[in-house]
């Protein structure tokens, strides 16, 4: 027999409950990574960073008005702040700023992509691997094992110089995601085997849902967190990746601009024109600084294993 | 059980390695396949029954699977191929300079393991201090580096600034020892070592340091460690004998994770500093478009990295014994 007393406590308790609306993963999520002030703050440099790459033609157009090949060689190596040309300018006369502002494209937008397509394949190989498991898995793991295996610049090298002797944003991006949806691939498997057996996943199979029902609208969506996790903190050590093999000659070539590859010709005049040298370096620093701090707040709000 | 393991662990490594040599010879297959090595065939007085006659005595007009075959072969017998442009031995060339860059790694993990572990312990003992705060910093920016970048920065302070103000360079800047010593003296290579090793170390400290110091918080709250305290035990040996030491033995496969990059790891770095070593040479050669040269290095050095995890595995169940129950 329950007492009146217990009733009443139970009654409010219920009505506290109520009180707080129903709040969904995403919603939920969502709110702890606004709230982080820090996190928030890279994400707004990164989405500038953006907004600067997507409007590098106009901004060279009515900002800084020079082309970003356009030389202007009685002006070459103006310092800083020098009259038409607020970073100055280069060998030939090119305008840094302008440069700068095509280099974002390449960096961001070899990053998006990059990101993109090793996530896809990843995502589809390490569920395809942890759901069947047996013989796929161990095939499709021993090909990630061997693809993680080579050293991932010599790879990036090879195919390179192999297929791509004219670099270009679309080449640069499968080159780099060729190594890249290993290391998803391994990450989506794992967090596969852990809800493979879980009840809701017998439950659907019980009611005759097919492979491709089971993979793509139940599984898919217990990845999710750790693929987007995955996402966000894979795009700085991309644009590091890309900026190396700018610099080494292997990635955009000159005259079209790039961080990386302004560095490398940069270098030459290194005693004299430090500026040259700094900036592109500075550029490629603060973005995956911020790339970086960024998915390290989505981490912290949407990594369910953190919770 | 241990030699279960490692038995285990080995056949697991064998489709690897077949699996890397097959994707090297395809790649080498699929672009200078019909080379032989060393061979100009420009050359007008170079008959086309010559080349069928070349061709025979190098194996070239055998099946591909033979030629995988007699491939796998010669790595077997760690002979790794020959240039396509010189026809010189991949295999001389990795002896050459593989002290070199073994020089390099290995200085850069030495120097990050001495300071990134006191840097962690110092972090997790003082946890939320201005001295943890500035370390994260730092390895947070450590993370974000690019290295050719940090490398060039301290060129430029440690070699061009002072080259210009000071009369003359504080440290060099280029290559493992100066030419007219002959690299004999130990000191002038150390000297050489200072700026590339401390690059290339600067990446491992901000991994290890992070690692230390979140490794030594788990372990600092765990019971074993608040029994040593009450105990009575002073606290300088609970945390530098009892904790420490276990909060070591993840690093270990951490650090075993960077064996692999031993050979391949510094390429960036030597390229920058003109190293004398493997990568930088692999980088020439493959501005050289001489594929079957970075072929074979490449293959190299994704045998070490096969070796360096089996070992990094190896090592990890020495040290942890629990591991072996659970793969």
């Amino acid at each position: 027999m329950i007492s009146p007393a217990s009733e009443v406590r139970v009654e409010s308790a219920f009505e506290g409950a109520a009180r707080r609306p129903a709040q969904s993963y995403w919603s939920e999520s969502w709110e702890r990574l606004s709230q982080n002030r820090f996190g928030m703050a890279a994400g707004a440099v990164v989405l500038f960073m953006s907004v600067v790459a997507l409007l590098a033609p106009l901004i060279s157009a009515y900002g800084t008005r020079h082309g970003f090949s356009a030389q202007d060689l009685d002006n070459n190596f103006a310092a800083p702040f020098s009259p038409g040309h607020v970073l100055g300018s280069d060998e030939l006369g090119r305008d840094t700023l302008t440069r700068l502002v095509y280099g974002a494209q390449v960096s961001l937008g070899v990053a998006a992509l990059t990101v993109t397509l090793s996530l896809s394949v990843g995502t589809v190989v390490g569920l395809v691997a942890g759901y069947y498991g047996g013989l796929i898995d161990d095939v499709l793991m021993r090909l990630v094992d061997i693809i993680l295996s080579v050293p991932r610049l010599f790879l990036f090298i090879l195919v390179g110089i192999l297929f791509f002797r004219q670099s270009n944003l679309v080449t640069l991006s499968l080159t780099i995601a060729s190594v890249g949806w290993g290391g998803t691939a391994r990450l989506v498997r794992g967090e596969v085997l852990g809800v493979r057996n879980r009840e809701f996943m017998v439950a659907a199979r019980s009611i005759g849902a097919l492979d491709r029902r089971m993979i793509f609208v139940h599984l898919l969506p217990n990845v999710l967190p750790i693929l987007i996790v995955s996402a966000s903190l894979g795009v700085g050590g991309v644009i590091l990746a890309e900026a190396a093999l700018d610099y080494l000659g292997f990635g955009i070539h000159p005259p079209q601009p790039s961080w990386g590859n302004m560095l490398s010709s940069a270098q030459q005049y290194f005693a004299h024109s430090t500026w040259l040298v700094f900036l592109p370096g500075m550029c490629i620093f603060a973005t995956v600084l911020a790339a970086n701090l960024f998915g390290n707040a989505v981490r912290d709000a949407f990594d369910p294993r953190l919770k | 059980m241990l030699w279960r393991y490692l038995v285990r662990r080995l056949i697991v490594a064998i489709p690897v390695v077949l699996g890397v040599t097959a994707l090297t010879f395809g790649l080498m297959h699929a672009t200078g396949g019909d080379y032989v090595p060393g061979v100009n065939y420009d050359n007008p007085h170079l008959s086309a029954q010559a080349v069928t006659n070349i061709r025979r005595e190098y194996g070239l007009d055998q099946p591909w699977y033979v030629q995988y075959g007699q491939w796998l072969w010669n790595i077997v017998h760690l002979d790794f191929g020959r240039s396509m442009i010189d026809g010189s031995h991949v295999t001389d060339h990795i002896l050459q300079r593989l002290p070199n860059t073994l020089e390099l790694t290995v200085a850069a993990i030495v120097l990050g393991v001495a300071i990134s572990i006191p840097l962690g312990v110092v972090s997790a003992l003082r946890r939320g201090s201005r001295l943890d705060h500035a370390f994260t910093t730092v390895s947070v920016a450590g993370f974000a580096i690019p290295e050719f970048w940090l490398g060039l920065l301290l060129i430029l302070a440690f070699g061009v600034y002072p080259a210009q103000h000071f009369g003359g360079p504080w440290l060099p800047t280029g290559g493992a020892y100066d030419p007219l010593s002959g690299g004999t003296d130990i000191i002038d290579r150390f000297v050489h070592l200072i700026l590339p090793s401390a690059v290339l170390g600067f990446a491992y400290l901000s991994i290890w340091s992070r690692f230390t110091r979140s490794s030594m918080l788990e372990i600092l709250s765990l019971d074993y460690v608040r029994t040593a305290r009450s105990k009575g035990m002073r606290e300088g040996r609970v945390v530098y004998l009892h904790a420490l030491r276990n909060a070591v033995i993840p690093l270990v496969t951490l650090i075993g994770l960077e064996l692999p990059g031993l050979v391949s790891g510094g390429v960036v770095v030597e390229v920058v500093f003109g190293w004398p070593g493997i990568g930088r040479f692999a980088y020439e050669r493959a501005l050289a478009y001489d594929y079957t040269m970075v072929m074979g290095i490449t293959t190299f050095a994704a045998m070490l990295v096969i070796a360096g995890n089996l070992l990094a595995d190896v090592l990890y169940a020495v040290l942890d014994p629990r591991i072996r129950y659970t793969t």
